[in-house]
């Protein structure tokens, strides 16, 4: 007989889990009956238990199937890991035909497919000034006849590698940021931001929007092309990680990365020898505008996102984004499907007289930030937003605590002071979503309604439970068996 | 694959444990009182009562009332209330109460035995390289966080500890009973507290022997020192005995009893989990040092002190080639093939 | 009369909080009847017949449905509800700066640090939160019954790539270092390590070794399907490695239903290499009682075994019983009362699959030796288990009473945690009320328990006797008793 205590140890060694369970009253996690939990509580276990509740909609089977296919753990670990290891830097300024493969009469726009004759007023409102824009129509009224006339080719921004704030909406001579990903080598683009009130991306298409959008082609964009130039590239994630510890969340609050980014930007503007007329107008233009970085912190998550996408199995959300008329997902183990629901108004304070009766429904592809782990995701990062949204400061912290619940990791970069540091929840998946009934917390600025009305409040959006039980379904038809 | 989440404390919530039957409170208790415990009742006096512990003496025993965060000590009832409730409070004015039939009541508090544990931790297998480099951790924890001893002022009484478990160690090591005896002798009752320093060391070192003894007896199958290695745990479960059996008055009866245990191979939780770590090699050795070094005020470093006594002695003696036969006039008791398994060893009594 | 009805979106609580609930509204002074659940398809059928038009709910949705005698009483009921529902919700989310919210998965909550995970959540749920705690590391008891095979053999592949246990699913009963999980007793601590495809099983020898001053240092349940040939037995391969393993174990007991063959065969030659001695506990027909087996763990440890007590009714009546009729909470012990039963009498009906049983042709009205179940699923929908309530074993004790002529009944109890609080205090009334009432009524009590367990057996034995029954801690006993009663063979 093999030298029994030898074998002991040995065994002792390779089954370490199997032994320390039987070494002395192991510690607990409990989870259904509360019964159970009460006679370990009275023995005087050390137990955790679990809040639970049944899944949404019944899906126990299709969450089954999902956590049983062999290649879920892996594609989400590795979804997670590319997304966090995104090295997003801001390298050139290109013009939208060339930047997104547009031509002339192809419009891009925020959010899941949608027509004209679904869009709501602030997205039609920003096709008509495009096309104003582009010279395709000489009036609001020729522009409009030709959205209902079905002339139009429409796109999603998603769909081309960029992304727009509200409507969202780009065409050919737009100038875009171009953010880079350098761990992968895959570009994002984004249109730059035209500032508050009357603009393109709230509907509003008068003159001084096109004469706007004119300068920001002939004047902006080629000086920020030339500062850029100056410095080769600009790291946008070290702006982020800096800016998330100065109170802003990168989606609604974007005061100190925009501050940020006028110190790196304003030296090589200034020596890129632009004319000194335009030189002034450049500054004060992108110093006055808070939620200028904005437009480079969404494409910084897009460039970050897209290549976590199109991994079997992988159940993680690539992509979340509303066309002012639905909300709408992507998954990255459903391909270019996009799973939609009625995009809701969000709840919040609203500016001046306006009220919920003037707001449009939730618009813009600006929750690629809450899917990037920013946003609403970092609200803790940003108390003072709730002087915004509405609610207390433990709300804001509440906000991302609850969000762990729904993702598969914590950013390494992205981290919290209050937290200790912790980085915010990043990976959503939308098993865990339809697990535990919370849908990612998204918080975002509010439309108008009525087109060129401009920004009427900020709140809280709640994303519909069913574009995540949809994807649920869709990735458990495609699932393997172990 | 989860990016671990980081973990503040856990969330047990303290929520009042629900009466098991008409108005008693769930405890836990050590299998070594079980015979008292479960027993036909008798009459119980406090003998002490402090806000972790109160000791309760019946007859001739002694059992140790221990809130749920006090120390599991090897003739424990752990209530399943804080110290913060201050459950023991009115045991200073109610000083009897009743002890049997699976219950105690004492006070206002009316408790039933849930749950049993064993106070002899029983480990695996390990061997004598294995657990000096796990020991060594804990000395050099030891060294790094004990600070001055708290005898600064009694420097004579502390070379005299040293010394003194040095001789016990020396003397159980050559089999020499009498002297291991007379060297015990000298420290135990010699310090302060509720646990005098020298009692908590030898409870230490002769538990301790008792423990791992078994643990690295088998990794050396009964070698050249087959016979010196089956004699050790017998002559120190003997010395164990003698020395319990003679501090009835020369130390606390909370400590006495004790020593009783520990002749037994029965320790406090702390230590158990420390020795456990030892031997499982793989274990957080540092963290079960901390744990059992927050024990009282000294008794936790005495009791880790002797402990340590307890693998210098077991693992030094394997390295003298040869030995004399045994000094002590009985002969030395032979262990069964599988020591930790044999059951007639176990602390459970017959229920009659 | 008055009919409340209401649905609370978001508000769960597990099925037998809630039943609890119930019992608790319903037993306000006034109120008809009260129906508190979640609405499932069958709970909104129960609410239609009891008269109530369909709500709009679904089974995310606590659903309120109480007939009180007036306004006044169904005030106070509503009043009891919210009392009961707070009671039985523990924390949940506390406001406040430094609390994280509670977790809502396995996953959540393992990320604390925990060892074992005891998922009771709903069979169709339990793979996921299982599969939660085994990637985080922690082994897993799975009470919850109903997961399909494909799911357990899935889970118990991915344990043992882990080096990590699978208890269940279906497994009732279990017992780590002490620590009882599910419905388990307060055993001694000894040296016998019990690896059990069946809880009750696992309960009765637990109980027995501890009465014979024997111990146990562990028990770990396999679930019922363990020994299949879908699973292979592998839990029970995996237990067998951590007894072996453990120092305090001495000597394994496994425990189950004669495994499939193949499996079997694994299994002994498992044993074989392990370096601790394994006895082999099947039950079926000609391989052994449970008692028998204590006795044989006992002997293989060089202990006494005494034969476990029993006591006497205070009086046998006459001897014309013709009929057995068993009401049993506990599935093992049901089932070694029907062999027992039908190596005395050929057959008996039951509705276990046994060697020995035929279908029940008329429920539990079927007539002849009758050895039932109740805690299979087709009593258990819609009732809490035996375990926790008795009210379906006290109707059944009634109707027997009033059957005419005369038959022997066996029950079981089984004490320790998880189980009534007084079972004794609900049967011991309708026991002496049923030999009353009966023409010939013999009663005999089979009682799982330690003298440790909180309902303090004694005290459990000594009313039950008072009753008027014959109360025996071994099972096996109690139904060679019941077979005596009779004029079977002892």
């Amino acid at each position: 007989m093999t030298d029994h205590a030898t074998h002991d140890h040995a065994v002792g060694r390779r089954d370490g889990a199997l032994a320390a369970l039987l070494d002395g009253p192991p510690t607990l996690v409990t989870a259904g009956v509360e019964l159970f939990e009460s006679t370990l509580r009275d023995q005087g276990a050390e137990l955790v238990s679990v809040d639970w509740r049944p899944p949404v909609d019944g899906l126990s089977d299709e969450l089954a199937r999902i956590a049983a296919d062999p290649r879920t753990q892996t594609a989400n670990a590795t979804a997670v890991e590319r997304i966090v290891a995104a090295e997003p830097r801001w390298v050139g300024i290109t013009r939208a035909g060339d930047a997104v493969g547009i031509e002339r009469g192809q419009f891009l726009h925020a959010g899941p497919p949608i027509t004209w004759e679904r869009a709501s007023g602030p997205m039609r409102g920003a096709l008509i000034a495009a096309m104003l824009y582009e010279g395709m129509a000489e009036t609001p009224e020729q522009a409009a006849a030709i959205g209902e006339a079905g002339d139009l080719e429409l796109a999603p921004c998603h769909s081309r590698g960029a992304v727009g704030p509200m409507a969202g909406v780009v065409s050919p001579s737009m100038p875009m940021f171009a953010i880079r990903n350098e761990a992968f080598g895959n570009t994002a683009y984004c249109t730059l931001n035209e500032g508050l009130g009357k603009v393109l991306r709230y509907g509003a298409y008068g003159q001084e929007v096109i004469d706007r959008l004119r300068w920001m082609q002939d004047v902006l964009g080629p000086a920020m092309d030339a500062a850029v130039s100056q410095l080769g590239s600009m790291d946008v994630r070290a702006i982020i990680v800096q800016a998330m510890q100065m109170g802003d969340e990168l989606h609604n609050r974007n005061r100190a990365a925009s501050a940020l980014f006028v110190r790196e930007v304003v030296p090589p503007l200034l020596e890129a020898g632009i004319a000194s007329s335009h030189l002034a107008d450049v500054v004060r233009f992108i110093n006055g505008n808070e939620h200028f970085f904005l437009n480079l912190g969404m494409p910084a998550a897009k460039s970050a996102l897209d290549p976590a996408r199109d991994l079997s199995g992988s159940s993680v959300v690539v992509a979340m984004a509303r066309n002012g008329t639905d909300f709408g997902i992507q998954t990255s183990g459903t391909g270019d499907r996009w799973f939609t629901a009625p995009a809701s108004v969000p709840d919040g304070l609203f500016l001046g007289d306006y009220s919920a009766e003037d707001a449009n429904p939730d618009i813009g592809d600006s929750t690629i930030t809450e899917t990037g782990g920013m946003g609403g995701f970092a609200m803790a990062a940003a108390p003072a937003i709730v002087r915004f949204v509405g609610g207390q400061a433990a709300d804001a912290l509440h906000a991302t605590r609850s969000m762990y619940a729904i993702a598969l990791g914590e950013h390494p970069h992205f981290q919290i002071p209050i937290l200790e540091f912790r980085g915010t929840p990043v990976g959503i998946d939308v098993t865990r979503i339809v697990r535990t009934g919370i849908v990612p917390a998204v918080n975002t600025g509010i439309a108008g309604k009525v087109p060129g009305t401009g920004q009427v409040g900020a709140g809280l959006v709640t994303p519909p439970m069913e574009v995540f039980t949809a994807a649920v379904r869709a990735l458990a038809e495609t699932a393997e068996s172990p | 694959m989860t990016v671990p989440i980081s973990s503040p404390l856990p969330l047990t919530s303290s929520r009042p444990a629900g009466p098991c039957r008409s108005g008693s409170r769930p405890a836990v208790a050590s299998s070594a009182i079980a015979p008292l415990l479960r027993g036909a009742d008798r009459a119980v006096t406090v003998l002490a009562s402090f806000p972790q512990a109160a000791y309760l003496s019946v007859g001739d025993d002694l059992v140790a009332l221990v809130t749920s965060d006090g120390i599991h000590h090897p003739n424990a009832v752990v209530l399943d209330l804080p110290s913060s409730e201050r459950p023991l409070d009115r045991l200073a004015i109610a000083p009897r109460g009743r002890i049997g039939r699976h219950g105690l009541s004492i006070g206002d508090l009316e408790l039933h035995i849930v749950r049993w544990w064993d106070p002899r931790p029983r480990l695996r297998g390990s061997t004598p390289a294995a657990l000096r480099a796990a020991s060594d951790l804990t000395r050099q924890r030891l060294a790094a966080v004990a600070g001055p001893l708290p005898e600064a002022s009694h420097t004579a009484r502390t070379a005299d500890l040293a010394n003194a478990l040095g001789t016990v160690v020396a003397a159980l090591r050559v089999g020499d009973g009498e002297a291991a005896f007379a060297a015990a002798q000298r420290i135990v009752g010699l310090g302060p507290g509720l646990t005098p320093s020298g009692d908590d060391r030898l409870a230490g070192l002769i538990a301790g022997t008792l423990v791992l003894a078994p643990s690295i007896a088998s990794a050396s199958s009964g070698g050249a020192d087959g016979g010196a290695s089956t004699d050790l745990p017998a002559a120190t479960e003997r010395l164990g005995h003698a020395v319990a059996a003679a501090a009835v008055g020369r130390t606390t009866s909370v400590s006495a009893a004790l020593l009783r245990h520990a002749a037994s191979g029965q320790m406090a939780e702390p230590a158990s989990a420390l020795v456990r770590a030892w031997v499982a090699a793989d274990r957080d050795t540092v963290r079960a040092t901390d744990r059992l070094l927050a024990v009282g005020s000294s008794s936790g470093r005495d009791l880790t002190l002797g402990l340590l006594a307890a693998v210098e002695l077991l693992t030094d003696e394997r390295a003298r080639p040869s030995r004399t036969g045994p000094t002590s006039a009985e002969p030395a008791r032979a262990l069964s093939p599988r020591p930790n398994r044999d059951p007639r060893h176990h602390t459970t009594e017959r229920h009659s | 009369m008055v009919d409340h009805l209401d649905v609370r979106r978001g508000a769960y609580a597990d099925s037998v909080s809630l039943m609890q609930v119930s019992r608790r509204v319903g037993d306000v002074d006034g109120v008809t009847n009260a129906l508190i659940a979640m609405a499932t398809e069958l709970n909104l059928e129960l609410l239609a017949g009891m008269g109530y038009d369909a709500p709009d709910a679904g089974p995310n949705d606590l659903v309120v449905a109480i007939r009180a005698d007036d306004d006044g009483v169904l005030a106070a009921a509503l009043a009891e509800l919210d009392a009961a529902l707070a009671a039985s919700r523990g924390g949940g989310d506390r406001g406040g700066f430094g609390d994280a919210p509670a977790p809502r998965t396995t996953r959540d909550a393992a990320a604390f640090g925990g060892q074992l995970a005891l998922i009771s959540v709903p069979g169709e749920h339990a793979y996921v939160e299982a599969l939660d705690a085994l990637r985080a590391g922690l082994h897993v008891m799975i009470f919850s019954d109903n997961v399909p095979v494909d799911l357990e053999v899935a889970l118990k592949a991915e344990a043992g790539q882990r080096g990590l246990l699978v208890m269940g699913p279906d497994a009732g009963t279990a017992i780590v270092s002490g620590v009882g999980l599910g419905f388990a007793n307060v055993v001694s601590p000894g040296p016998v390590g019990i690896v059990a495809a069946s809880g009750t099983g696992a309960q009765q020898l637990s109980c027995l070794l501890d009465d014979a001053g024997i111990g146990v240092s562990h028990v770990l349940g396999v679930g019922g399907r363990d020994l299949k040939a879908a699973v292979g037995g592998r839990s029970t391969l995996q237990a067998m490695r951590a007894l072996d393993g453990d120092p305090a174990t001495g000597l394994i007991v496994l425990l189950s239903k004669p495994p499939d063959d193949a499996v079997a065969t694994t299994i002994r030659a498992a044993a074989e290499q392990l370096g601790t001695p394994v006895v082999f506990a099947l039950l079926g027909p000609d391989q052994g009682e449970l008692t028998e087996a204590a006795a044989e763990v006992a002997e293989a440890l060089g202990a006494d075994f005494d034969p476990p007590r029993s006591w006497d009714a205070p009086s046998e009546r006459s001897g014309a019983y013709t009929e057995l009729r068993g009401l049993f909470a506990g599935g093992t012990l049901c089932q070694e009362a029907v062999l027992i039963a039908a190596d005395a009498f050929g057959q008996v009906a039951s509705n276990l699959t046994v060697p020995g049983a035929a279908p029940l042709t008329q429920g539990l009205d079927t007539p002849g030796h009758l050895l039932v179940d109740l805690g299979e699923d087709e009593y258990t929908l819609g009732h809490p288990h035996p375990m926790i309530d008795q009210g379906l074993r006290l109707e059944r004790i009634a109707a027997e009473a009033a059957r005419p002529g005369g038959r022997v009944l066996l029950l079981d109890v089984v004490l320790g945690h998880g189980a009534h609080a007084d079972p004794a205090g609900e049967l011991a009334p309708a026991i002496a009320d049923a030999i009353a009432t009966a023409d010939d009524l013999a009663v005999v009590v089979s009682l799982c328990g330690t003298a440790g367990d909180p309902q303090g057996r004694d005290a459990q034995v000594a009313q039950l006797v008072r009753a008027g029954a014959s109360v025996h801690l071994s099972n096996a006993a109690a139904a060679h008793k019941a077979v005596e009663l009779l004029g079977g063979d002892a």
